[in-house]
Formats: C-alpha cells, structure tokens, sequence
C-alpha cells in the first residue's frame, strides 16, 4: 500500500504528453502545475515559489 | 518480461520506522507500508510478466521506470522542444501595461525615476498577438500576465485587449487565461467584479509587512495597506473564480514585521483564503537575505504554516516539476514592454540592450535571445535528483554570472518534505 501525500502528476507526459497539459495553471507558462515560470530565488513578481 | 529500475529522481525519506519516496518529476510524495518497500527495494533484482497496482502507482509517479529509459534524456529532449519548437502547444506573454505606479518601492528593479511615462499601444499588441496565433497551427494555450508599473492604472486597456483577444482565441479554441501582478490598491470593486469576464484566473497581491514597514518600502501611505486588504477581502467574497496570491517580499529590514503580518493574515482569516509565499528583496543592498539566510527565513515560514495547521498551504510551497527554468526561455513566450519592445525577462524591462524584437517586426533573432536560449542543460546537472525542480536555476543570474547554490536549493526542499512527513 502507499498513501499519497501529494498526489502530484502522471510521468507519462515525458513520453507522449503535450506541452499544453504541462503548462495549464501557469500564469507565465513553465509549469505545469505550478503557477509561475522561475524559481524561488527569481525576483520576477511570477508567483513561481507561492504555489 | 519487463524489468525496472529505480528513478535517479527518487529522494528516500525516513520518519522513524515509516519509509516515504518523493519524485521530483511527477511532484509525488507517498509513505510506503513494508510490503512496498520490500517490493522497491528488490526491484531491480526481479523482471515481472505483470504487477499489481502498487507497480502501476510506483510507474506512473515515476518512481520506478523501465531498465532502458534514459530518464535524464527524455527530460532534456522535452526541454530542448520546448526551447527550440517554432510552433509551441502553450506560449505566455507578461505585458507591461505602463510604466508608471502608483507607489514607488525602493527595491523596484523598474526603478522608473525621470523615465518617460509610456504605455503599451494596445492596437499594435492585439495585431501581433493574433499574427503569432495565425502562424502556429499547434498552439492550444495562451496566457497573459498583466504587468507594470501598476497595470490597474491601464484597466481600460486591459478591457479593450481581452475584448479584442478572447472571441479570437474562442473562435480557434485555444484556450485563454491571465493572471495580474497588482500592489492592489485600485482592485476596486467595478475591476473585481469583471475578473470572471476578463478570464483573469489569479491575482498577485503584494505586502511587504505591516503598516509601518509598508509605507516604508513601498513609499506610500500607512493607510495604503488598510484599503489594500479591504480590497483583498472584497475579491476573496467575490463570486470570482480567480485565486489569490500574497505575496510578502522581505529583508533583514522588515523581516519582523513580514511575521507580524503573517500572524495578522491568520487571525484576520486571510489565509487560508489566499496562497502565500516569501520572496527575498534583491536591491544589492546591506538589508539583502543571502541564499542561506533566506532559507532560515522560509524554514520559519513554513515552520508558521505548520503549526497553524495550513497542510495545504506547506504542499504549496514545495515548488513544482517544471519543463525549463524559466516561461520565457521558450520559444513563443515574451515580456512585452511598454514600448513594444519584446523581452526574455521581467529584469530587462527598460532596458534597451535587452531588446529581442518589437510587435511590429517580430523577433530579431539576435544574440540576446540566444545567450537566454543557452545552457539550459549543463551535464553535471542530469542525474541530480533535484534537477527536475530547480532546472538549473533562474537564467538572468546565471547570465550575470552568479553560481546556483545548490546546497540551499536542496535544503529548503528537504526541509519542507521533513514537515509533511511529520
């Protein structure tokens, strides 16, 4: 058994996933789930390291 | 028969007798009973005509992979397409609507002193963005951040452009969102009520402590942040399906006060309403958090929304599996200035050195571009099994030449999965 803390995403997506599916909730488009294009230490307003 | 390893991104935990696995691909994080364990840890002993649905949990959140995938390869491969494809699935544009704010921060890296006022000529950014439609048979999503200065000071432009750009994107179903950077302080009740209309999906407010700090470093009122929060209060009652993003810069300056604030939001109900998140102040000044003093500051943050009982906001901050490390190193996606000047990052606006093309010509193609595009991969980085969310870092500082500290990169993830595994 395993109990999922985070369910977090299907890899399948490396294989034959599409870059839409990647990107849905980001406001500035890197992400997939998160909703922000750079890193935590990015200064750029991006909401990257909040979600 | 099919045989399987482990994923190089796995991170193994231990919490006392119980084992969790973390998968920095698919951003999954699972305890595992002894069986599954047992199961794990023999894996690559064993080849297996069929499993049971702990293997297929374990395949899909990537724990486990096929003997012959190159797992490194496949996400270079997927970052390379999205670099380098002509025709991107998704692009995302941050448009800056005006340089002119209604505050005046001392950290801003706009810093628009003596400049002249401009704001984006919203005609010509209509007809680029539908040109780039109209020369992308793949694209299914496209995303706009509204920016400044203050872009509440150019709402009417930020109508005019929408009304213009959804019917068009409706029409081809490409899907539209947006998203606002705002310090909040016009996010009036008339504005709040078209977000639903406009497809804004997440407000960015930003607080920079309590009062006293407020008005300092953004250089207004007091009393500013008391109609900012009303405002905020009024859009968390709103029927608006947007979320709401706070987010709190500091420095060793108003570091206290940020806390204080954070208390405030939670005695006030503002959380968990809104997602939260601590952002380091860079001004290349005395008060600056270096990486490791950061790192001390999101411990106790996380630490707060620990102990508050916010299980869901901690999970939040555990940054994401991303394809690059930045939006804007991809192909199709631009800040937009207010000048029409296209640009790779929100640190370039302004700057006429950093001009990658214009909306009347298109791209240039020249070497800004291409220093942005470069060194998204670095070899040594392939097998780090933090790769998959740090991607090397933030590509301006790396072009400034600074070096990613990877220590405190590891360590704020490490600390954050210790708090979820409590």
């Amino acid at each position: 058994m395993m109990d999922f803390i985070i369910e977090g995403i299907d890899v399948d997506y490396i294989y034959s996933g599409s870059d839409t599916e990647m990107m849905s909730d980001s406001p500035c488009g890197t992400d997939y789930s998160c909703s922000s294009g750079c890193n935590s230490y990015c200064n750029c307003n991006c909401n990257c390291d909040q979600n | 028969m099919k045989s399987f390893k482990k994923s190089v991104y796995n991170i193994v935990l231990q919490n006392g007798k119980n084992t969790f696995l973390y998968n920095t691909v698919s951003g999954s994080l699972v305890k595992l009973d002894s069986e599954t364990l047992s199961v794990y840890d023999n894996i690559e002993n064993e080849s297996f005509d069929a499993f049971d649905n702990n293997h297929n949990i374990m395949l899909r959140k990537g724990f486990i992979v096929e003997r012959h995938i190159d797992e490194s390869g496949f996400l270079f491969q997927r970052t390379y397409s999205a670099i380098y494809s002509h025709e991107p699935e998704a692009v995302s544009y941050t448009v800056v609507l005006t340089n002119r704010c209604n505050y005046n921060c001392y950290y801003c890296f706009e810093n628009n002193d003596g400049k002249k006022m401009q704001h984006v000529d919203s005609d010509a950014l209509i007809k680029f963005i539908e040109s780039q439609v109209l020369g992308n048979r793949r694209l299914k999503n496209l995303r706009i951040t509204w920016f400044g200065g203050e872009p509440l000071l150019c709402k009417d432009s930020i109508i005019k452009i929408s009304a213009a750009l959804i019917p068009f994107l409706d029409e081809r179903k490409i899907k539209y969102s947006s998203s606002i950077i705002t310090n909040g302080y016009d996010l009036t009740d008339d504005i709040i009520s078209k977000l639903n209309e406009l497809r804004v999906s997440h407000v960015q407010v930003t607080l920079d402590g309590m009062h006293e700090f407020y008005s300092k470093y953004k250089r207004t009122m007091e009393s500013s942040l008391d109609r900012v929060l009303l405002n905020v209060r009024s859009l968390i009652d709103s029927k608006s399906f947007c979320s709401i993003g706070l987010r709190l810069n500091c420095n060793k300056g108003n570091l206290e006060s940020v806390f204080s604030l954070l208390e405030y939001l939670d005695e006030t109900g503002y959380l968990p309403e809104c997602e939260i998140g601590l952002s380091p102040i860079l001004s290349s000044g005395k008060d600056d958090l270096n990486d490791e003093e950061f790192s001390d500051v999101l411990l106790r943050f996380y630490t707060f929304l620990y102990e508050k009982g916010y299980m869901e906001l901690v999970k939040k901050q555990l940054k994401r599996p991303r394809i690059m490390s930045c939006g804007y190193v991809g192909y199709g996606s631009y800040i937009i200035d207010t000048d029409g000047t296209l640009k790779k990052c929100e640190r370039h606006i302004g700057l006429s050195k950093m001009v990658i093309g214009d909306l009347i010509n298109g791209k240039y193609y020249n070497s800004v571009e291409r220093d942005f595009q470069n060194g998204e991969m670095e070899g040594s980085c392939a097998d780090c099994n933090i790769y998959p969310i740090c991607r090397g870092g933030c590509k301006e500082r790396k072009l400034k030449g600074e070096k990613l500290n990877c220590a405190v990169q590891r360590r704020s993830i490490m600390d954050l999965l210790n708090l979820l595994i409590q």
